[in-house]
């Protein structure tokens, strides 16, 4: 068998395996409820997080999740709301932890779904959840005895042995070896006794019977299904990262678009598969514009750069030869490819396009308008949209000098360090208003006309301006920006406000459920 | 190689001693974790009267892990490939270290007398089982009088 599976998400530091996160231990109990008094004390609510740990940053206000109605989970966390629910079910239940861990475990970490359903059914749903008997049981490693022999290696003079409730013993070794296969297959609250009978190996036996490696490993797994469970946490999307975030507020609320960030600065939505601030756009309609970026951009690009349509068609046409007769094979046409005009008209001999009628123009025109509008009018939204990702690309490159621009104001003796610091801050204005922008296109897109859709405008064409006044700003040379500091922080301070207005007006619309969407 | 676990000598020496019907298994001398596996096709099954040919492997972590088995006898079923490989929920996430050899074949006599086209590995022959079933049972019956015979 090979080692523990490198790939998990978390190492072994995130995860104090010697014990002492073991809910049967005494040191845990304890901070368990120092845990709970600080969380009570910070805000009166029935989680189990402490409060979130703000990162040095410079926080920015958020308009959908306020630093408050998220927290930012790390490993630790995880495990102490893991304890906290296991206790408040045991304690309810009078139930052992480890028998309503398996409960939790079993229903997703319902707790008072739980709760409920052991007080109205009682052994049955024991049973259901793998454990066979309901004797008192002690996790104890048998001493070796005379009389033993194991039934999977069949040996008889082993040390010592194991068994659980069901009864099916075996040599430690063997257990041991058994449950590191399990647990490096992701096996968690669902690995079975080895004879294969329907008991479930609790979490206090796989801590008696592996190593400390083996355990992190379990743990890890057990968070995973942890976070799974609940819809209003997700694991943070950036590379090892390793921490979970969890919402204060309902995420199934279509009305609400629960944007979060982890402590890393990665941004992403809780209730959809968006790993970024996709504000003021919602899910639904986020996720839509995607789907038709992901469809149709390229082809798109191409076709406007490359190809005509057929004036009677108006099927897209490449042309590949030198020859200006273009003959549609779709509707067998016959057009000229520089006037678009009847090549009839043009006569045997004629290759100038000299026969301009404004009449047949227009007429021309009107049939390729309807089909050509609809691919115009993707362009001029897609267009924009890609024009703030670049531009946001390319900020990226801004923010790297910010810090030489710093240092330079520091050695010139212009500005302290201190004094500087709202370049980041600003940077950080700006390239939030960009990723908000970049979304007002895709929102824009699926817009119906409707009269609340000129205010979105007037905010989107508000907030675009003076979000590129800010760019500008980031373009002066370093023995500028002293004397522009003014105008830095009125432009973040206004685009802050104006970024918050367009995003609430959006907001609000869904909760009325006014917007009406293109289909 | 390590020397033989006592779980595999123990399994082997009962596997000789109290063989199952229909079923033979025994070790090779130069390697004791390699079995020659011969299997009797059910009866009213149609690899009835064919012997069947099998190898059988215990891997290094046995039991732990499941043993390896192919068919090297030609057959004509919809979880057994052109390999002789066989799709059997036991020998793969249904394994558990208290099944045996034993218990192993006796689950492979069971799938010969019931082919399940549902959950096919041979695709086209499975198709044949569901399409056209008194067809495919024929098939079946001539591969054994074929290849089956002892």
């Amino acid at each position: 068998m090979t080692d523990t599976d490198e790939s998990s998400q978390f190492d072994e530091e995130s995860y104090p395996s010697d014990g002492s996160l073991d809910y049967d231990s005494e040191d845990q109990d304890m901070e368990d409820s120092q845990f709970w008094e600080e969380d009570e004390e910070m805000e009166p609510s029935s989680d189990n997080f402490g409060a979130m740990s703000h990162s040095e940053a410079i926080q920015v206000d958020h308009t959908a999740l306020a630093a408050s109605s998220q927290r930012v989970l790390e490993p630790e966390d995880l495990l102490k709301g893991q304890a906290a629910d296991v206790a408040r079910v045991s304690e309810l239940t009078a139930l052992e932890p480890w028998r309503a861990e398996l409960l939790l475990w079993k229903d997703d970490w319902k707790v008072d779904h739980v709760i409920t359903k052991y007080l109205e059914q009682g052994e049955k749903v024991l049973r259901e959840a793998g454990m066979l008997s309901d004797d008192p049981v002690e996790f104890v490693i048998s001493k070796p005895r005379p009389d033993f022999m194991c039934f999977l290696c069949c040996d008889e003079d082993k040390a010592t042995s194991f068994k659980l409730a069901c009864g099916h013993e075996c040599c430690t070794e063997c257990y041991s070896h058994y449950l590191r296969g399990k647990i490096q297959e992701n096996g968690s609250l669902d690995i079975t006794c080895p004879m294969n009978c329907k008991e479930i190996v609790p979490k206090p036996a796989v801590m008696l019977l592996t190593d400390k490696k083996l355990q992190a490993k379990y743990q890890s797994t057990l968070c995973t299904r942890y976070v799974r469970a609940h819809n209003d946490m997700k694991w943070c999307p950036a590379p090892d990262c390793g921490k979970a975030v969890k919402a204060n507020i309902s995420v199934t609320d279509e009305s609400v678009i629960p944007i979060a960030e982890c402590n890393c600065h990665q941004q992403f939505c809780l209730a959809c598969n968006i790993d970024e601030d996709h504000l003021p756009c919602p899910c639904k309609v986020a996720a839509r514009w995607l789907e038709k970026l992901r469809d149709e951009s390229e082809t798109m690009t191409w076709m406007s750069v490359n190809t005509k349509p057929c004036p009677k068609c108006t099927n897209p046409i490449e042309k590949n030869g030198g020859c200006n007769h273009i003959n549609c094979t779709q509707c067998g046409n016959h057009f000229c490819w520089v006037c678009l005009g009847d090549w009839a008209k043009h006569g045997s001999s004629n290759y100038q396009c000299n026969m301009y009628s404004p009449e047949q123009a227009e007429e021309d025109q009107k049939s390729v308008n309807a089909k050509r509008e609809q691919l115009d009018r993707y362009m001029f939204f897609y267009t924009r949209y890609n024009n703030h990702r670049d531009s946001a690309k390319l900020d990226e490159k801004t923010y790297k000098n910010i810090t030489k621009t710093m240092e330079t104001l520091q050695k010139e003796g212009k500005m302290t360090w201190l004094e500087s610091r709202f370049l980041p801050s600003s940077f950080e204005i700006l390239r939030q208003s960009r990723q908000t922008l970049l979304w007002t296109y895709a929102f824009a897109f699926f817009l119906d006309a409707q009269p609340e859709r000129e205010i979105f405008l007037k905010n989107q064409e508000d907030l675009e301006l003076h979000t590129e006044g800010l760019s500008e700003l980031f373009e002066y040379k370093w023995d500028r920006i002293p004397g522009a500091k003014v105008n830095f922080l009125d432009k973040c301070s206004y685009l802050k406000s104006r970024r918050q207005k367009l995003v609430e007006h959006v907001m609000k619309g869904m909760e009325e459920r006014n917007w009406k969407f293109l289909n | 190689m390590n020397a033989l676990p006592k779980r595999i000598s123990k399994e082997t020496e009962r596997l000789v001693k109290e063989p199952v019907p229909g079923i033979s298994a025994a070790p090779h001398d130069d390697n004791l974790r390699y079995f020659d596996v011969t299997i009797d096709g059910p009866t009213s099954s149609p690899y009835e009267g064919g012997t069947f040919k099998l190898e059988l492997f215990l891997p290094e972590d046995y039991p732990m892990v499941p043993p390896k088995v192919r068919f090297l006898t030609k057959i004509y079923h919809p979880n057994i490939d052109r390999l002789g490989r066989i799709c059997l929920d036991v020998l793969k996430s249904n394994w558990s270290p208290a099944l045996q050899i034993r218990t192993i074949l006796l689950s492979i006599q069971a799938l010969l007398g019931a082919p399940n086209p549902d959950d096919p590995l041979a695709n086209d022959v499975a198709q044949k089982w569901k399409e056209d079933e008194k067809t495919a049972i024929q098939t079946a019956r001539d591969w054994t009088k074929e290849y089956a015979k002892a």
